[in-house]
């Protein structure tokens, strides 16, 4: 693999302690080994930083990394990953996000960041093709995102893409994210907390390069391929335009696997239509919108009018997991209240799935006397619109009880003594998806290694959409083997800087025949997916250094039996997977990779 | 027998839910909604061209249970039934 195969081959490595600023070289047989983005960006984590560190430490390490596929004309490859350890759960932190703020960046001629220490003042890096400085952020500090974008594209240029954190960056929210193009997130596991512990305000950039791919004949012809598999699928060319991800709220609640009230009261919703993605097309949808060269065009662009609820505004979203969060999960049918939850999360930066679910968290400690009113200054319980939307506003502002919110749902509950109803795993807060009901995504949440996620390894496909194959969410017989395809072709996915929502249309053959032209490789699709689970053992490999918990699940999920629905009496049979899911995984049944795995995929010398 | 519909399917339609005595499959549901709304036999098309089977970007529920867990389409419905129709989806 060489420089001009997908890639510029500049890394910028900027110590905000000194201010200085280096060009690299990027380590290629990483980028080979490490695919991009996510592989590679965990990479030059491990190789450069103490697992154990503390995540806002100034010693602790930020990485803006892009991929090889990043900015070229594959299928919507505008996704760039920010990579350091969670200050939320201690684990590695990977964040993926769209817009176009990667391809700027790799137009500029460099194809990622690496920032190191920790600046005296708050400072914004400057990148303008060749020109790269720090500059002063005074001004900006304190700023929303929406604000801080707006000065910034007022300050340097409107054609300028910027990357930026919120107050509750600055102010060390544990689940802060960063956002590019005012909406789009890197936003789970709080790297913006991380970047606010530089003084690292924003990052902006404008450049005017190009990427080269190594085949383009070839190239062009996987990418016509895939794009004519995505315009024709009707989820990527139909659904997924018309309605966004929200479209998923009445199937997963048919299925009865929309968790209510925290999961408590089960997870069959009656209120579900209130919160879909049909209501929400039908009365505030003013547009979808698409991140760079996207053929999906997923995202909303929302409106409510003063005339139809105290909740008016404008903004983007929500997906479907913030309609769960803010919703049903927090008992609110209230569509206008779920809007302004989400648009206040992306104006302050902040993760609505974590930010949602710990509220709902705190309605359910509130109503069973374990937080008194006078620690929250007002009642908080389940179906208050107004409270929910107050409660994001607080802690947005760090304010009272939104100070403790901003901690997660993990750190709350514990700190109310009863840490057991923090629907969390590794301490980061599993999304809408009930594990009882779904059996597949239980195992997916137990063993993600950013802690509770979804997008690690997408079991809803399977075992409720039938893509690619339908799986009885009921059963637990042969999810090991299908999760790990899932999370090894995920890790693939996330580190070319293609969109994971491609691969609801698209395969292997196709994400590996995208990468294979872009980078002038001739290996096959299997030796690519390797890659993948390559990626995915060396974050569990940092993980174990790092001393993150074993793999489980709240007790509500493996001991609490559904009360109603399809799914009724179930609880997640999670041990009887973990078994078959280490045991295919080629790990010991304690969990870990055994040497002889290690030693399969190149990582026996990779030392901590 | 609540028959439910969503995503594009509701503008087929014209509602989100109808109430029609239970066929005794669900064969013959698909084939009566088919016949009933044009558009379910010609540009959203929920059966196979033989008529046989539900084509593969249809996803029907009955009670919550994905048809292909209980018999495919022939699984036989009753008037206590919920019966869910909906456009191949996905999202996340």
């Amino acid at each position: 693999m060489t420089v001009g195969n997908g890639w510029t081959g500049t890394l910028l490595r900027v110590n905000l302690t000194d201010g200085t600023i280096i060009r690299e070289a990027l380590n290629m047989k990483d980028a080979n080994d490490y695919v991009g983005a996510r592989g590679l960006g965990t990479k030059y984590y491990c190789n450069e930083v103490d697992p154990k560190i503390d995540p806002l430490s100034a010693e602790n390490k930020l990485i803006f990394m892009t991929g090889p596929c990043t900015g070229t004309l594959a299928s919507s490859a505008g996704r760039y990953e920010v990579v350091s350890k969670s200050p939320l759960t201690g684990a590695i932190g990977a964040a993926n996000s769209g817009g176009h703020f990667g391809p700027e960046l790799k137009y500029a001629g460099y194809d990622g960041i690496i920032f190191e220490g920790k600046a005296e003042k708050p400072c914004y890096l400057y990148i303008n093709d060749d020109v790269v400085e720090l500059r002063c952020a005074k001004d900006l500090w304190g700023k929303n995102v929406h604000e801080a974008t707006d000065m910034l594209n007022a300050e340097c240029g409107e054609d300028f893409r910027v990357a930026t954190i919120a107050p509750s960056g600055e102010n060390g929210v544990l689940f802060a994210g960063i956002m590019n193009d005012k909406n789009r997130a890197a936003g789970r596991g709080g790297m913006g907390a991380v970047m606010g512990s530089k003084n690292l305000k924003a990052v902006v950039v404008r450049g005017t390069g190009s990427v080269k791919v190594a085949r383009p004949e070839g190239f062009l012809k996987e990418v016509a391929n895939a794009r004519k598999m995505l315009i024709e699928h009707p989820v990527c060319g139909e659904g997924l335009a018309a309605f966004g991800t929200e479209i998923l709220v009445n199937i997963i609640n048919e299925v009865g696997g929309l968790p209510v009230n925290n999961g408590r009261d089960g997870a069959s919703y009656d209120k579900a239509y209130d919160i879909s993605g049909e209501n929400l097309a039908e009365k505030h949808l003013l547009k979808n919108q698409g991140c760079f060269g996207c053929t999906i065009a997923c995202g909303r662009v929302t409106k409510v009018k003063p005339d139809e609820s105290e909740f008016y505004g404008f903004g983007e979203g929500p997906e479907y997991e913030a309609g769960w969060s803010f919703g049903s999960d927090c008992g609110i049918n209230d569509i206008a209240a779920v809007l302004k939850a989400n648009w206040i999360c992306n104006e302050e930066g902040m993760d609505p799935i974590t930010m949602g679910a710990t509220i709902a968290c705190a309605m359910e400690l509130f109503e069973m006397g374990a937080i008194p009113e006078s620690d929250i200054g007002f009642p908080l319980r389940f179906g208050d619109a107004e409270a929910m939307v107050k409660c994001v506003r607080m802690t947005a502002d760090a304010q009272g009880f939104g100070k403790i919110l901003g901690q997660g749902s993990y750190r709350l509950a514990d700190k109310y003594g009863h840490p057991e109803l923090s629907m969390s795993v590794k301490k980061q807060e599993m999304p809408a998806y009930d594990g009882r009901a779904i059996q597949g995504i239980a195992l997916e949440y137990a063993t993600s290694n950013r802690g509770g996620c979804h997008v690690r390894g997408y079991m809803i496909s399977p075992e409720v959409l039938g893509l690619p194959i339908k799986t009885d969410p009921l059963v637990t017989e042969g999810k090991g083997a299908l999760l790990k395809t899932f999370q090894d072709l995920t890790a693939l996915c996330d580190s070319t800087g293609i969109c994971l929502f491609t691969t609801f249309a698209l395969g292997l053959p196709e994400l590996a025949g995208q990468y294979r032209e872009a980078v002038d490789s001739d290996e096959s699709d299997e030796e690519i997916l390797l890659k993948g689970e390559r990626i995915w053992n060396l974050e569990k490999r940092f993980n174990m250094e790092a001393g993150v918990e074993k793999d489980t699940l709240p007790p509500r999920l493996l001991r609490e039996e559904l009360p109603s629905g399809p799914a009724k009496g179930k609880v997640a049979e999670l041990q009887t997977m973990l078994a078959d899911y280490y045991e295919v995984r080629g790990w010991s049944k304690e969990g870990e990779p055994t040497s002889e795995k290690l030693k399969e995929l190149e990582l026996q010398d990779i030392s901590f | 027998m609540q028959v439910k519909f969503f995503a594009t399917y509701i503008s087929v339609v014209g509602q989100r839910v109808i109430d029609i005595p239970a066929p005794s499959s669900v064969l013959d549901l698909l084939t009566y909604l088919s016949q009933k709304y044009p558009e379910f036999s010609t540009t959203k098309k929920l059966l196979t061209d033989d008529g046989l089977d539900m084509r593969d970007d249809v996803i029907c529920m009955v009670n919550g249970r994905h048809i292909i867990h209980m018999g495919g389409v022939n699984c036989p419905l009753t008037d206590r039934d919920v019966v869910a129709i909906t456009p191949q989806m996905a999202g996340g």
